[in-house]
């Protein structure tokens, strides 16, 4: 079953002769549990695509559907739940709250939601992520990779079905992008999440199911990996 | 770009919607300051020129001095004009005449009636000793015009003069009596043939720019006088600044203190402006330093892109103060009125210019001072990193708060600097707005023109001393209240100087009584807050009341004797009409005056008039008055301008009170807004992963609520203990009312702040959420 379709969406910044057209009429699906992996050049047009599904940006025509719902037609307050409930976002500059500790920044979607953390699952992430004795320091105080690793906790608290990650191996060393990119891939497999992650690194391409390619906003599907 | 300072107006182009709220703080600092020292100015030559018709141009009146040394005064260098005047008759009791009325007769020179005191209003000062000058109320009684002859009737026989002129003192129409002024010889004629003592006074003023003050007291010191000898034109003396008078002085402190607490405020909103300001270029600073820039030459940058903004927001500054200036001025001439008719229209202060210019340029340069430090502090290897964000020290504690308010209180006590600033100016405005709104309570007492009881007329009885007499009998007195014209009318009786033992050394009191009419008056104009007190005076035998004054010794629950009858304060007047003689003023029922003395007619007669009241009915009232031998006064001018200066006071002081609660608005929503700028990329990453836009305005609304509680903390902590020592100062010392919590003040500010918080949040809030968030992640 597919969790995630894309249906002709385009998005076209400006106007008239300024006019930029990011994505042109780009379709594609990926099913549940699928690791997916956007490659393209800078100013390709992937980081749009990756925001327009993540719902904090919006296309100029077409539709987005996840888990079979038209993200764009809910309204604005549901939008926010729904993308606090299902989509967990991991940014290349990691983008913690400063104000607050690892462990505070992991819980922060379930904080949002007013709910109670599942403490189990919470040691399950720190443990994984190996963030266990970091738990209670601030970004600022925390290795490049670490703050990452604290990221994908945060991505993951809420056991989201889809999993966006925008170059989250772009301001780490060789060691930390392989951890992170492995972390990934457990996380896709153990939880059954769909993740789509763009990148540059054409070893961690190598490792998703599968590889899309964004040129001049156009999509190209390479199709599922072998093996 | 011929140097990197030219980056300075390429960056004021670019940043110009962010630049616009630190312009626009600046422009509101110099137009402050510029409009209160224009005003000021204003209102200074408003009052230079009422005081000197009102109370006229001179500093100091001198009294039993030889002629040998009035001489040597009049030649002093500093000394600008010197006159002497007499007079006979002034308290109108002898029997001197002109045409049938009481006439009081001055002896004086030119330079007293026409530039001391500004009384002529038509013709010449008497060229010789058969000329005089008479009081414009002679035109309408006798008819009479310049060249025609007038006659005086004094106890020494007739004296003729030729009148040359008219004179309006205003005295002449309170005692309702004709003035007549004459030249030193005719006076001298005159007071020898009624073989009156001779009892010169003379009249000094000093040149401008002399320290009067020490000028007077080189005089006093010279010639050993007293300080009844060496009376005072204390507004005159006042205006100059060199006044010992307490209350002046005490304004004079008052103001400078408002000024300064006003300064203050502009510091610290356009520090925090700037502040905020330069932490979101630190990147740019940064990146400034690793193309080489020295720290100095950041420090420079940033002072003189503070100095750019001046360009801009001085002269509109400058403009607007004048412009708001000149509005005042207007509506305080045109619409007020009495002695602000000498405001001008369009006055030009050159004090209140210079000042703006150089509270906006001294105040940015101060203000310029940190956050220059701070952006040349900008390591260049964190604005290359992209690290460029504040170091935080402590955690957010979530475990007591939802996570919005958490982040929104941390967001507000993290930085200590920042709190500190914002708490600093939102305290400023609240201790501004009490401290002022303690002075405004001084003028809400010593103003009291506007309060219902103020008679348009009085009919007052007095004896052949002059002395008030209960002269006036109710048959009188209700013919005249049943006139056509009259709206209200109501008396009281009194006795002055009555024998009294009270073990509280007062020996004498003047005992006054009031009728239902001004006991209801007492009542409804809260002349005092013992509600009970006033109504046992009222009602019970043997209770009276006394008003407060410095000197009276008199107590609640006082026993004093009077006539043999004990009688017990009951109440104490705090704001009250009625004044004494210098003793203390006992006030009783009418049943209680008549049983202490026997008498039952009254000594004053007040009137109050119908809107549509026509000058035949106030002849025909005048006429009914005298032809029973009272005295009539004409109040009526005098209330227009206690009307006036009500109005203007009350125009000015609510003007100041809004000017500093919209200071207390702006400044609490550009705080806000800058703090949001500051944060706006964090927002973006707080709403990416899933913080909806109801959250983030509640954070902002918990970051805001932080500052407004710290700040009404400490504003209210500074501002009562100010406003206590402000009133006590003003209010308790002159009208006896105790200091009581200002409830009403609070409230009002309180309420205000809190609105202008919850509105500051509005706009930073709708901008968050219209915001596209995959822009400002990727942008900022």
């Amino acid at each position: 079953m597919d969790l995630l379709e894309v249906r002709a969406v385009s998005k076209i910044y400006g106007s008239g002769d300024a006019a930029v057209r990011a994505l042109n009429n780009v379709s594609f699906t990926v099913p549940k549990g699928e690791f997916v992996a956007v490659v393209g050049e800078s100013g390709s047009g992937k980081s749009t695509l990756l925001n327009i599904i993540g719902a904090i940006d919006t296309p100029t025509d077409g539709k987005v559907f996840i888990d079979g719902k038209d993200i764009f037609a809910m309204k604005e307050s549901n939008l926010t739940v729904f993308r606090r409930r299902n989509i967990g976002f991991i940014f290349q500059s990691f983008n913690l709250i400063p104000e607050l500790t690892v462990e505070q920044n992991i819980i922060f979607p379930v904080l949002l939601d007013y709910q109670k953390p599942d403490r189990r699952y919470l040691e399950e992430l720190l443990t994984v992520l190996d963030l266990k004795d970091r738990r209670s320091h601030l970004p600022a105080q925390l290795s490049g990779g670490q703050q990452q690793r604290a990221a994908i906790g945060r991505a993951l608290i809420t056991r989201p079905s889809l999993i966006l990650a925008d170059e989250p191996t772009g301001n780490l060393d060789t060691q930390n992008s392989s951890e992170v990119t492995a972390l990934l891939k457990e996380a896709s497999q153990k939880y059954a999440q769909t993740i789509i992650m763009i990148t540059h690194n054409r070893a961690i391409s190598q490792a998703a199911d599968r590889v899309l390619q964004v040129s001049d906003g156009v999509l190209t599907d390479f199709g599922r990996c072998v093996g | 770009m011929k140097s990197y300072l030219s980056l300075i107006p390429i960056s004021a182009r670019v940043r110009k919607k962010q630049n616009r709220m630190t312009i626009i703080c600046i422009m509101l600092a110099v137009f402050l300051v510029t409009a209160v020292f224009s005003m000021a100015d204003m209102t200074i030559r408003a009052e230079e020129a009422s005081a000197k018709r009102q109370h006229g141009n001179w500093h100091i009146m001198l009294s039993n001095i030889s002629a040998a040394d009035a001489q040597t005064i009049s030649m002093r260098p500093d000394v600008a004009a010197f006159s002497e005047y007499s007079a006979i008759n002034y308290n109108i009791k002898e029997d001197y005449y002109v045409g049938g009325k009481k006439a009081a007769i001055v002896g004086t020179d030119k330079t007293w009636l026409t530039d001391i005191f500004d009384y002529m209003t038509e013709g010449q000062f008497p060229a010789n000793e058969n000329e005089a000058v008479i009081s414009e109320n002679a035109r309408d009684i006798l008819g009479a015009g310049i060249g025609d002859r007038v006659t005086l009737r004094t106890p020494a026989g007739n004296f003729e003069y030729t009148i040359s002129g008219f004179e309006h003192d205003g005295g002449s129409s309170l005692y309702d009596a004709i003035i007549l002024c004459v030249d030193m010889t005719a006076f001298e004629r005159l007071r020898t043939a009624n073989d009156k003592a001779p009892a010169p006074e003379y009249y000094c003023r000093f040149n401008r720019h002399v320290n009067v003050r020490r000028a007077i007291n080189e005089i006093k010191a010279q010639l050993e006088l007293k300080d009844d000898e060496a009376a005072e034109n204390t507004v005159m003396v006042g205006l100059t600044g060199f006044s010992e008078n307490n209350i002046l002085q005490s304004m004079y402190a008052v103001a400078v203190f408002l000024f300064l607490l006003i300064l203050t405020a502009g510091v610290l909103m356009i520090a925090g402006s700037m502040n905020s300001s330069i932490s979101q270029r630190t990147k740019f600073f940064g990146m400034l330093r690793c193309s080489g820039a020295s720290k100095k030459q950041i420090i420079r940058l940033v002072r003189l892109e503070a100095l750019n903004w001046c360009k801009t927001a001085v002269p509109a500054g400058i403009v607007g103060g004048v412009a708001i200036t000149w509005a005042l001025c207007a509506v305080l001439k045109l619409g007020v009125g009495g002695e602000f008719a000498d405001m001008p229209l369009f006055g030009i202060s050159a004090v209140g210019i210079v000042c703006g210019a150089l509270v906006g340029i001294i105040t940015v340069l101060i203000a310029a001072r940190s956050p220059a430090g701070r952006a040349a502090a900008v390591s260049p290897a964190a604005a290359v990193s992209g690290d460029v964000r504040t170091r935080v020290r402590h955690a957010a504690n979530t475990k007591f708060m939802k996570i919005e308010t958490a982040l929104g209180v941390h967001h507000a006590v993290s930085s200590k600097k920042n709190l500190l600033l914002m708490t600093g100016s939102f305290a400023l405005s609240i201790i501004l707005f009490l401290g002022f709104s303690a002075v405004h309570d001084w003028t809400r007492h010593a103003l009291n023109g506007l309060q219902p009881h103020t008679p348009d007329l009085s009919v007052l009885s007095g004896d052949p001393s002059g002395a008030l007499s209960c002269g006036i009998t109710h048959e009188t007195a209700d013919r005249i209240a049943s006139m056509p014209g009259v709206k209200r009318a109501f008396g009281r009786s009194f006795k002055g100087g009555f024998k009294t033992d009270c073990g509280k050394g007062v020996e004498a009191v003047d005992l006054v009584s009031l009728d239902e009419v001004q006991f209801n008056y007492a009542d409804e104009e809260r002349w005092t807050e013992d509600n009970a007190g006033l109504e046992r005076v009222r009602t019970e035998d043997g209770c009276v009341m006394t008003v407060y004054d410095k000197d009276n010794p008199l107590e609640k629950g006082d026993k004093l004797v009077i006539n043999g009858k004990e009688l017990e304060i009951a109440c104490i007047l705090t704001d009250s009409p009625i004044g004494g003689s210098g003793s203390p003023t006992v006030i009783c029922s009418e049943k209680i005056f008549k049983s202490l003395t026997g008498e039952t007619g009254y000594a004053v007669f007040d009137i109050q008039l119908e809107k549509d009241v026509s000058e035949s009915d106030i002849r025909s009232i005048r006429s009914e008055a005298e032809a029973n031998g009272f005295h009539f006064s004409d109040r009526r001018e005098n209330n227009r301008e206690i009307v006036g200066t009500y109005w203007a006071f009350t125009v000015l002081s609510y003007g100041f009170l809004s000017l500093i609660a919209m200071i207390a608005v702006f400044n609490i929503m550009n705080s806000i807004s800058m703090s949001v700028s500051a944060r706006l990329r964090q927002y973006g990453i707080m709403r990416s992963v899933g913080m909806s836009a109801v959250q983030i305005t509640r954070m902002i609304g918990a970051e805001t609520s932080t500052y407004t509680l710290c700040g009404l903390l400490c504003g209210l902590a500074a501002g009562l203990p100010i406003h206590k020592s402000f009133y006590e100062g003003f209010v308790t010392a002159y009208f006896g009312e105790a200091w009581e919590p200002p409830v009403a003040g609070v409230i009002i500010i309180t309420a205000f702040v809190t609105a202008a918080s919850t509105a500051a949040v509005y706009a930073p809030a709708k901008r968050i959420k219209n915001m596209s968030v995959a822009e400002v992640i990727s942008n900022e």
